[in-house]
């Protein structure tokens, strides 16, 4: 017999399944990463990581990196640094912004050049050993 | 009889040598004309003496050469510039960058990483450069008729998106690194 609340148990369940599919995709960081190359050589770079303040928008990305950690931790930063070569390998296939600025002055010639990945949303799933990051497009 | 024949052999040289004077005026006039003809060679089209028709055609060669021995080529590290982008067709452009090791690094293999880095990002620089074009600024301050200062400037701003690293070469701290990007007519369309 159906109570004057309604199906309780029913609207629980859905409840419950709709909170469980949302958590499914992993927390989201927002990651950016820019270096600086002066005359051939690394002069500095900054890779910044931050939890998402609202929910990012948009599709998860087919493309998906799979980091490898030793230890239980969540520190995403510290772990793309012990991946670093992979991590870096895998931005430039979702795109890097290039601003390079050279000048020849009675000549002699100096170069600048920035690479830049603009703040990205990705969605970031820690599992036992190892981490799964996919970005938003 | 004596001075009516030196006479005569004074008159016969004076022809002869009124003569070579006329040839040397002829020929200098031949060599002298061309010189307009060369700013505008298409215009010469009238038919003209023997001896003016070889010169202008000598001319006309080397004007026709000039060209050729200026044709601009490709930049030995930048590979693919050649190819037409069609719809059926897509270019595949490569290049070489190149990254220096800076002197004060902990290791060999940090000395790699940081090569590496400058590396991929001149090639990132080069393929931009390919793709989308450089901007070029040049100063010159002259002051009293010479040049104090002389400046060139070179901007490149893009996004590059899909580009692989294909090898990777460090040797005694230099850092070669060849990428490539493939291009389609769909993407470039845009």
């Amino acid at each position: 017999m159906r109570s004057r609340d309604g199906n309780f148990n029913l609207l629980f369940s859905i409840c419950t399944l709709i909170f469980c599919f949302s958590n499914l995709n992993g927390d989201e960081y927002i990651i950016s990463y820019r270096y600086a190359i002066k005359d051939a050589i690394l002069l500095n770079d900054s890779l910044d990581i931050s939890r998402a303040m609202t929910p990012c928008s948009g599709e998860i990305g087919e493309s998906k990196l799979l980091l490898s950690t030793t230890n239980d931790t969540k520190d995403l930063k510290k772990i793309i640094l012990q991946n670093s070569e992979l991590f870096f390998t895998y931005i430039n296939s979702i795109g890097l912004h290039i601003r390079s600025d050279e000048v020849t002055n009675n000549g002699i010639n100096s170069a600048l050049t920035i690479v830049t990945l603009k703040p990205t949303c990705f969605t970031v799933e820690f599992n036992d050993n190892l981490v799964k990051i996919a970005p938003f497009k | 009889m004596k001075y009516s024949l030196i006479l005569a052999a004074l008159l016969l040289s004076a022809s002869v040598y009124a003569e070579d004077v006329e040839a040397a005026q002829n020929t200098e006039v031949n060599t002298v004309k061309p010189t307009p003809m060369i700013s505008t060679p298409a215009v010469n089209t009238a038919p003209a003496p023997a001896a003016n028709v070889t010169c202008n055609c000598n001319h006309r060669d080397e004007i026709q050469k000039e060209p050729v021995a200026e044709k601009p080529k490709a930049q030995s590290n930048v590979n693919g510039g050649d190819e037409e982008l069609t719809p059926n067709h897509p270019i595949r452009i490569s290049v070489t960058g190149e990254g220096v090791a800076p002197i004060n690094t902990s290791s060999p293999a940090q000395a790699y990483a940081l090569a590496k880095r400058a590396a991929v990002a001149d090639a990132y620089r080069l393929i931009a450069e390919k793709v989308k074009g450089v901007r070029v600024e040049g100063y010159d301050l002259v002051k009293n008729m010479m040049v104090q200062r002389s400046t060139v400037r070179t901007s490149v701003d893009a996004m590059v998106r899909n580009a692989n690293v294909v090898e990777t070469n460090f040797k005694e701290g230099l850092c070669e690194v060849e990428m490539e990007i493939l291009i389609s007519y769909s993407q470039f369309a845009h």
